[in-house]
């Protein structure tokens, strides 16, 4: 019997991805990456599209071999229960320690940009309490408002970004190809690092109504990343240039504060807020979710519900806790987190996969089986 | 102040506990009341730690010690 009743559809699987990875990826890689790869961030963009799709496709053919399970079921099958046990205990553990970074960046931004006077601990406490009341309702629950929010989401920031159009000056963008290609690899890894957070799919990958349609997924979210991000990236760079955009904190933020439709229309950075507060809180109540999904699959309890309140007062002390100020966690992010995520979620799922093909463990043909199976019922 | 944070942390354990406790014992979820407990008094013990200012060990110290060398060859240049 498995822990979680509630089934999404294809499109909610997209969404739920796509706005897991996007909530970190609009506000915070665009300095990164434009100090690594300076104008040529379009192109790790690129590149980094490409190992988004390597490690989905790895993260759903290790998925696929069980489809009616998720990454610690499955882990407990290769590994035995009590080295699988481990392996979820740990995935858990990480997620955990994610999702402080990702609560961090959110109070940060509060303070830095509308509530200087509020202490941090407050936007933490907020946000936790919230995220926890979505992880009580369930996968479906918040699957279902992601649905809403996230189109309006990247649809208002597509609309922001082609407002600032007038104030553009796409001469920025050039040379191509100006920098050297291991700095532009150094971009392709942040940016990786962030997509490869999508790896919490294989936990969701089980309750999807057909798991089959895990593959197409993978590519339909690369498609909205690939979008999202290269307006993004292309606005923010033309706007300010390489080196100005290198050293701000959030530049699409700061994107948002020169867009004005003559007297009418102005502070759009307060929308773009907006937008950010529901994207990030969606993405906490994921990760708050996987993690606590994964400790009670660990532990072996029949639900998750009762550790959701409990870890609460976790995430909002670790977010605390983690750093000491916003440039630690600038620095953290683009030197220590790309080969610490990277390490843990795409090494444990190869080695998984190494060991299920050696041990033939699993179904070879998933996605056809199931397709039956789902016919049959 | 910080008899006040102290305060507040302990409300909110008691008020969790009460909320949660009773379900499970009712329903005789033995392993899931041993989880929640434990991790009911890790949260709160934490929260309590950071609230009086006691030194709590950062777990960004172990990842940068442990990913400090990779790091360090990645971005050397």
């Amino acid at each position: 019997m498995s822990i979680e009743k509630g089934r999404i559809s294809r499109r909610q699987a997209t969404f739920l991805v796509s706005n897991t990875i996007l909530a970190s990826v609009v506000l915070i890689s665009p300095a990164l990456l434009a100090k690594e790869a300076g104008q040529d961030a379009w192109i790790a963009v690129i590149i980094a599209g490409i190992g988004g799709v390597l490690i989905g496709n790895l993260i759903v053919s290790l998925g696929l071999r069980y489809p009616n399970k998720n990454l610690v079921e499955y882990s407990m099958d290769l590994l035995g229960p009590w080295l699988g046990r481990v392996i979820g205990v740990l995935l858990g553990l990480f997620f955990l320690y994610l999702n402080g970074y990702v609560i961090r960046s959110f109070g940060s931004l509060l303070v830095a940009s509308v509530m200087p006077e509020t202490p941090l601990v407050i936007f933490s406490i907020l946000i936790v309490v919230l995220a926890s009341y979505g992880v009580y309702l369930g996968l479906e629950v918040f699957a279902r408002v992601n649905e809403i929010i996230f189109p309006i989401s990247v649809l208002l920031s597509l609309v922001i970004v082609a407002m600032a159009l007038p104030e553009m000056d796409f001469n920025q963008l050039r040379p191509v190809f100006e920098h050297s290609f291991p700095h532009m690899l150094r971009g392709t890894v942040i940016l990786t690092t962030f997509y490869a957070e999508g790896a919490f799919f294989s936990m969701v990958i089980p309750y999807l109504r057909r798991p089959r349609e895990a593959r197409p997924v993978v590519y339909e979210v690369n498609a909205w990343l690939a979008v999202a991000m290269i307006a993004n990236i292309v606005g923010v760079i033309a706007l300010f240039g390489p080196e100005e955009t290198g050293r701000m904190i959030f530049p699409s933020f700061e994107l948002a504060k020169t867009v004005h439709l003559s007297i009418f229309l102005e502070r759009i950075d307060s929308l773009v807020v907006g937008i950010w507060v529901a994207t990030v809180g969606l993405k906490v109540t994921v990760l708050y979710y996987v993690s606590v999904l994964t400790f009670a699959q660990s532990f072996n309890l029949q639900t998750y519900r009762p550790l959701v309140l409990p870890t609460a007062f976790i995430l909002a002390a670790l977010s605390i806790l983690e750093f000491s100020d916003t440039i630690q966690v600038r620095i953290f992010l683009s030197r220590f987190l790309p080969p610490f995520t990277i390490t843990v979620l795409f090494g444990i799922p190869l080695i998984l996969y190494f060991i299920a093909l050696i041990r033939k463990k699993g179904v070879t043909g998933g996605e056809k089986k199931n397709e039956d199976e789902t016919s049959q019922t | 102040m910080t008899f006040w944070h102290v305060l507040l942390i302990f409300l909110l354990g008691i008020g969790v506990a009460l909320y949660e406790a009773p379900k499970l014992v009712r329903q005789k979820m033995k392993g899931e009341l041993i989880a929640f407990s434990g991790f009911l008094l890790f949260g709160v013990a934490l929260a309590l730690a950071m609230a009086l200012g006691l030194p709590v060990p950062n777990p960004t110290r172990a990842v940068e010690w442990i990913f400090g060398p990779i790091a360090r060859l990645l971005y050397s240049g």
